[in-house]
Order: C-alpha cells, then sequence, then structure tokens
C-alpha cells in the first residue's frame, strides 16, 4: 500500500470510528444500567489491532477518547479513555499468552468485558463510590455485547480489509 | 497481523464459565450486604449532605434541578435534569455500598451504614 492510500485509509479507519461513537450516543439506552452498551466503534479498534497495528489501534482509541472530551465533557471522555486502554490491554496480554489459540470471539469479549471493568473504576476513583457492586451486570453485559460485536466485527470484515487485499495483489 | 480463529467449540464452555462466574459473583455478595441506614449525596466526590434512612425526607441541592427522596427506608433521585436520567432509572436503594449516579451532574447518591458496619 503507498503511502497515501494508507493515510486515507486510515482517516476512514478514524472517520469510522467517530461516527459508530457517536451514533451510539444517539441510541436510546435500552436499560437503566449505566455502562451497558454495544461499544460499536470497537468493532473498528480491534479490527485495526487484529490486522493492521497495534500502535494504530492505540491511536484510534486516543482520538476517540479525545473527541469524546470535547463534545461530551471531560467525565465522559476520561471514561471512554479508561474502558479503550483498558480493553486493549487486556487483549494484547491475551494474546501474547494464547497466541493464535484463542479466538476472536473470545478476544472480543474479554475486551468488552475490560472495557466495563476500565470503566467501573474510573467512575469509582473519580466520584467516590462503590461502582463495583454492578460488576456481575456488567460481565454478563459485556458477554452479550462483546459477543454482538464479535460476531459484526466477522460480518464486516470483508469490507473494512478490502484495502489491505487490493493492495496486495 | 493475527490469524486466529474466528470460534472455537471450546469459547462456549469458556462463556459459560465467565456467566456462571458473574452469577456466582452477584448471589454469592448479597447476603453480605446489609442494608444501610443513611444515604450520602456527593457532588464531584464531596459529602454534600448525610440523610437518615429512617426519616422520610427530600432534599434539592442548591441550585441544581435535582431531588432526592427517602421513604420506607430507601433513597432514589426522584428527578433531574441530565439528558440521559440513568440517575432515576436506578430507582430506590437501600443496600449498603450501592450508589446511584448522576455522571452529568456529578453527583453520587450512596448508601452507608454504620461505622461499625464499615468495619466488617
Amino acid at each position: 500500500m503507498n503511502k497515501t492510500k494508507y493515510i486515507t485509509y486510515m482517516a476512514m479507519l478514524l472517520t469510522l470510528t467517530i461516527v459508530l461513537s457517536i451514533f451510539e450516543s444517539m441510541l436510546p439506552s435500552f436499560t437503566a444500567i449505566p455502562g451497558v452498551k454495544l461499544g460499536l466503534a470497537n468493532i473498528v479498534v480491534m479490527f485495526t489491532m487484529f490486522f493492521i497495528g497495534r500502535k494504530q489501534a492505540f491511536v484510534l482509541n486516543i482520538a476517540k477518547g479525545v473527541f469524546v472530551l470535547v463534545t461530551r465533557g471531560a467525565v465522559a471522555g476520561i471514561l471512554s479513555l479508561c474502558g479503550g486502554m483498558f480493553s486493549m490491554l487486556v487483549i494484547i496480554l491475551l494474546h501474547t499468552v494464547f497466541k493464535d489459540k484463542i479466538s476472536y470471539l473470545l478476544l472480543s469479549i474479554s475486551g468488552a468485558i475490560s472495557h466495563n471493568i476500565g470503566q467501573i473504576a474510573a467512575v469509582s476513583v473519580m466520584l467516590n463510590a462503590y461502582a463495583f457492586m454492578y460488576l456481575p451486570v456488567l460481565i454478563i453485559s459485556g458477554v452479550v455485547m462483546g459477543s454482538i460485536t464479535g460476531v459484526l466485527l466477522k460480518t464486516l470484515l470483508p469490507v473494512l480489509s478490502y484495502p489491505i487485499k487490493e493492495a496486495k495483489r | 497481523m493475527y490469524k486466529n480463529v474466528f470460534f472455537k467449540n471450546r469459547d462456549i464452555i469458556i462463556i459459560l464459565m465467565i456467566i456462571a462466574a458473574a452469577v456466582i459473583l452477584y448471589f454469592g455478595t448479597r447476603p453480605f450486604i446489609k442494608e444501610g441506614n443513611s444515604a450520602q449525596i456527593l457532588l464531584d466526590g464531596r459529602v454534600i449532605k448525610t440523610l437518615d434512612l429512617k426519616k422520610d425526607t427530600t432534599f434539592s441541592p442548591e441550585g441544581m434541578d435535582v431531588v432526592f427522596e427517602v421513604s420506607n427506608g430507601r433513597a432514589r433521585f426522584v428527578s433531574s435534569d441530565c439528558p440521559d436520567k440513568i440517575c432515576v432509572n436506578t430507582g430506590f436503594i437501600n443496600k449498603k455500598g450501592q450508589s446511584a449516579v448522576c455522571l452529568p451532574n456529578k453527583l453520587v447518591l450512596k448508601i452507608t451504614g454504620s461505622d461499625v458496619d464499615t468495619v466488617l
């Protein structure tokens, strides 16, 4: 892939992350429990991490956090960053330990669960509240939402990775 | 580039184990959580008001469009001007350590026990 194509591709992925993040914040929350969200933007972050590189996924996570920080305030921004970073850390850790013996579905689920854990840890520290009472609920929610984003990732894979295949030809 | 497979049959067992762990965590910790006897209202992490759960009252922080209520030993957000209403939807809480959080207003409603309970 030449440099111009690479830059355009990265810009597209970044835009996709931000648009999905906005789209998700517009959806009505279907439960009363804070933190139970789909995490659509994580599809793009995970795709980037798995098929392009960890460095690029890291940049996407930071950019998403900064965008949330600017548009939805400091609290939401810090929450987004804590969740995103912890989620990446856990996925990288699992992948380092299990190499290719772990499936994408499990990586996606553990990413979603750790995203939730990162967020409740941030809430607990920032507001001095014991948000860990929610942990069991958020683990279940992580399993469900992680499976959904995992399946969506598999479905969208041919579209998202098209430029990579194109460049190899 | 990662070269993993998307799904392995073994995953189902692992997922079920995670769910079982969450369920055990939920029901396993419940009996140990006692009902609290006071509700603290925190603004940006600082306690601005402590309400006794034995007395039915309502409270509204100065200059804010938020109303708290204590009724039958439980406390809740009655109304809030925030857009998502997560705090109001949390409903009544009465167990020690439970909290209802309103992030847009940086308000936390937290149930606390007596000092003796806190040590345990």
